[in-house]
């Protein structure tokens, strides 16, 4: 799935979006996300369908302020604050179709953020995790006389 | 690159490796016969698979989760690509075949031989054995389980710990990603070895996309060599059958590939599933659902049509499920130990079908009648009112038309005033039935009670397309029990084959 430049930057913009304002704990750092990576694995291992969705994701989301407010602006050129609070609207629209297609961007931002193991500390996902025991020795798994070479 | 060909032959193909695909490989390998496994997926080791889900997902699940119903709402249909199949990365839950389905099968589909009460129980007994059957310790519980224990507790539910093949299980909470500790008997690490180890032989990444025949008869398969990396064609391979062809490709798949083989009958129709849906709850403590069985406890209530399960999401998931983007979003990100989550798989009356398209690709019409989506409903409120009997101090039902969080257990009522509108769920299903069910009549089913199809000699469908409908509780034991009573007989009538 190739994406244009400016739909990479709109990409970024968005799933940025997500997590904009300051303040938060959680909040990622610049650069510290590759939003863009996350859309390349997920394209590229989804049905053409979804990787048309992707698509039609970011167009919603970078359009949002004309879709939603009528107003003649990209969500990049938006003040970071109001960014999410579009993108809340869009993830709540009484079309069923523009909730999922904010929900998938959404889905997609959420795997950028979480393949980032500071993000994940600072989640506290794992925060008062009980000791376990280590893994035990891994079991010889089959050979597999298959198609190499 | 140049083209690769691959060619063997063996007494038995089997294309698939998960539920049904790996049993048949256990009996008939262990009965002497020679076997050739197909996957389309890779073989992955329990160093290859990521903990994060973005490469996790990319490895070992089909399309990325992006499979999905068509029409305007449409349904992931969530299946495993993998060696192993969808038990690769499924909770590992184990429920005998409900006495009443059983009952069902055998007066109206005809399949008394092969739900034979008798049998069954002796089979489910060796699967459990084998496969390390036991229910969750209350030590690998987790916080997500305990909590729905207390609600159950607390409303005088029926609740019990899941019964799961993972008796070594450390709650490491990481099933849907395959467990790192091969703790969970999935194929990949039980029956897959097994057969090998008497002598199968496994190719991974080799879709298969037709039956070849002869005189009438099944004897080999042909298909695509898949690259690792780029999952493009790579080359062909033929591999030809001397007693027999087993398709257990999924309901999807095996259908698909079926239909391109020329088999006639209701080849994809009867499809049916358990969609569900799950709702967040957050707690004042933490609940940390990154440590226990991902799924652990559940609710029986089949009488209702659905079931209540605990479900433990990898934080990527989790956080995509909490509502909200910006700053409150953030907000409920920097505390993700606080969250539980429980779903309901609803036992639907609806029927769809999966039909080829012109591309090859399977296409699935499905739909949720209005009974289905009440029963969505029922479930649904149940769970809000379970949250918050264990203490949640905000639930999130995750339905449109609603607050996106409840604070107060009065307020699930107006969960309740109005039927639920299919655009207002998000459902999921991954429990897919019937897509060439077996039976003893010809204009209703594809294959016998015996699994082997009625208009072609020596091509068995064994996996759950052949259940004939859905359960109304997991269904991989079911489908293990029913494919071993098939082999267990296909092995005995097969000419017995000289000991190597």
């Amino acid at each position: 799935m190739r994406w244009m430049k400016f739909e990479a930057r709109w990409a970024s913009a968005a799933m940025e979006g997500f997590v904009s304002g300051r303040g938060a704990a959680f909040a990622p750092h610049p650069g510290e996300v590759d939003f863009v990576h996350a859309l390349l694995v997920m394209g590229a291992a989804s049905a053409p369908l979804a990787r048309l969705g992707l698509r039609l994701a970011v167009w919603l989301a970078a359009l949002s302020p004309l879709l939603l407010d009528g107003r003649l602006r990209l969500l990049s050129s938006v003040a970071p604050e109001q960014r999410g609070a579009l993108l809340a609207r869009l993830l709540v629209h009484r079309s069923f179709l523009l909730r999922e297609l904010a929900l998938y961007l959404k889905l997609a931002t959420s795997l950028a953020l979480f393949s980032v193991a500071t993000l994940r500390e600072r989640s506290h996902y794992l925060r008062a995790l009980p000791a376990s025991p280590p893994a035990p020795a891994a079991r010889a798994l089959p050979l597999v006389p298959s198609v190499e070479g | 690159m140049a083209q690769l060909t691959l060619e063997d032959a063996a007494d038995f193909v089997i294309v698939g490796t998960g539920a049904g695909g790996a049993t048949a490989a256990r009996v008939l390998a262990e009965a002497g016969y020679s076997l050739v496994l197909l996957e389309e997926g890779p073989l992955l080791t329990r160093e290859e698979r990521p903990a994060e889900l973005l490469d996790a997902m990319a490895l070992a699940v089909r399309d990325f989760g992006s499979q999905t119903t068509s029409g305007p709402t449409p349904m992931p249909l969530l299946q495993g690509r993998l060696v192993g199949g969808s038990t690769a990365i499924n909770s590992g839950i184990i429920w005998r075949l409900p006495e009443d389905v059983r009952e069902e099968w055998t007066r109206d589909h005809g399949l008394g031989w092969l739900v034979e009460r008798e049998a069954l129980t002796r089979i489910f007994e060796q699967l459990e054995l084998e496969l390390e059957v036991a229910p969750t310790s209350d030590e690998v519980l987790g916080n997500n389980g305990h909590k729905m224990r207390q609600a159950c507790e607390a409303l005088g539910l029926p609740g019990k710990p899941i019964t799961r093949n993972a008796r070594r299980c450390q709650g490491r909470a990481r099933c849907l990603q395959g467990c790192p500790l091969e703790a969970r008997q999935s194929m990949d690490v039980s029956y897959i070895p097994r057969a090998v180890a008497h002598g199968a032989r496994l190719h991974p990444l080799c879709r298969a996309t037709r039956v070849l025949r002869a005189r009438g008869r099944a004897v080999g398969v042909e298909g695509e060599v898949l690259d690792p990396r780029t999952r493009r064609r790579r080359g062909r391979f033929q591999v030809m059958a001397r007693r027999g062809v087993i398709v257990a490709a999924g309901a999807i798949h095996t259908p698909v590939l079926l239909a391109s083989s020329g088999v006639g009958g209701p080849v994809g129709d009867y499809f049916q599933a358990h969609p569900g849906c799950a709702v967040v709850g957050r707690f004042a403590e933490p609940i940390t659902m990154g440590f226990g069985a991902t799924q652990g406890y559940e609710v029986p209530q089949r009488e209702r049509g659905f079931k209540l399960e605990s479900l433990s999401l990898p934080p990527e998931m989790l956080a995509a499920r909490l509502p909200g983007a910006g700053h409150a979003w953030q907000q409920r990100l920097a505390e993700l130990d606080h969250y539980a989550q429980w779903a309901t798989q609803v036992r639907m009356q609806a029927h769809g079908r999966v039909r080829r398209s012109w591309l090859g690709s399977p296409v699935v019409q499905y739909e949720p009648l209005a009974a289905d989506l009440a029963k969505v409903q029922t479930a649904v409120a149940l769970l809000c009112r379970m949250m918050f009997a264990a203490g949640a101090t905000e639930v999130f039902p995750g339905l449109g038309g609603l607050p996106e969080a409840l604070t107060t257990v009065e307020q699930v009522r107006l969960l309740e005033q109005a039927p639920l509108k299919r655009q207002d769920v998000h459902l999921l299903a991954s429990h897919l039935f019937g897509t060439a069910r077996a039976g003893a009549n010809h204009r209703t089913s594809v294959v016998d009670a015996r699994l082997e199809c009625h208009d072609v000699p020596g091509l068995y469908v064994m996996d759950a397309s052949a259940l004939p409908t859905n359960l109304g509780v997991n269904p991989q034991h079911t489908i293990m029990a029913t494919v071993w009573r098939a082999a267990e007989a296909l092995a005995e009538r097969s000419a017995r084959p000289p000991v190597a």
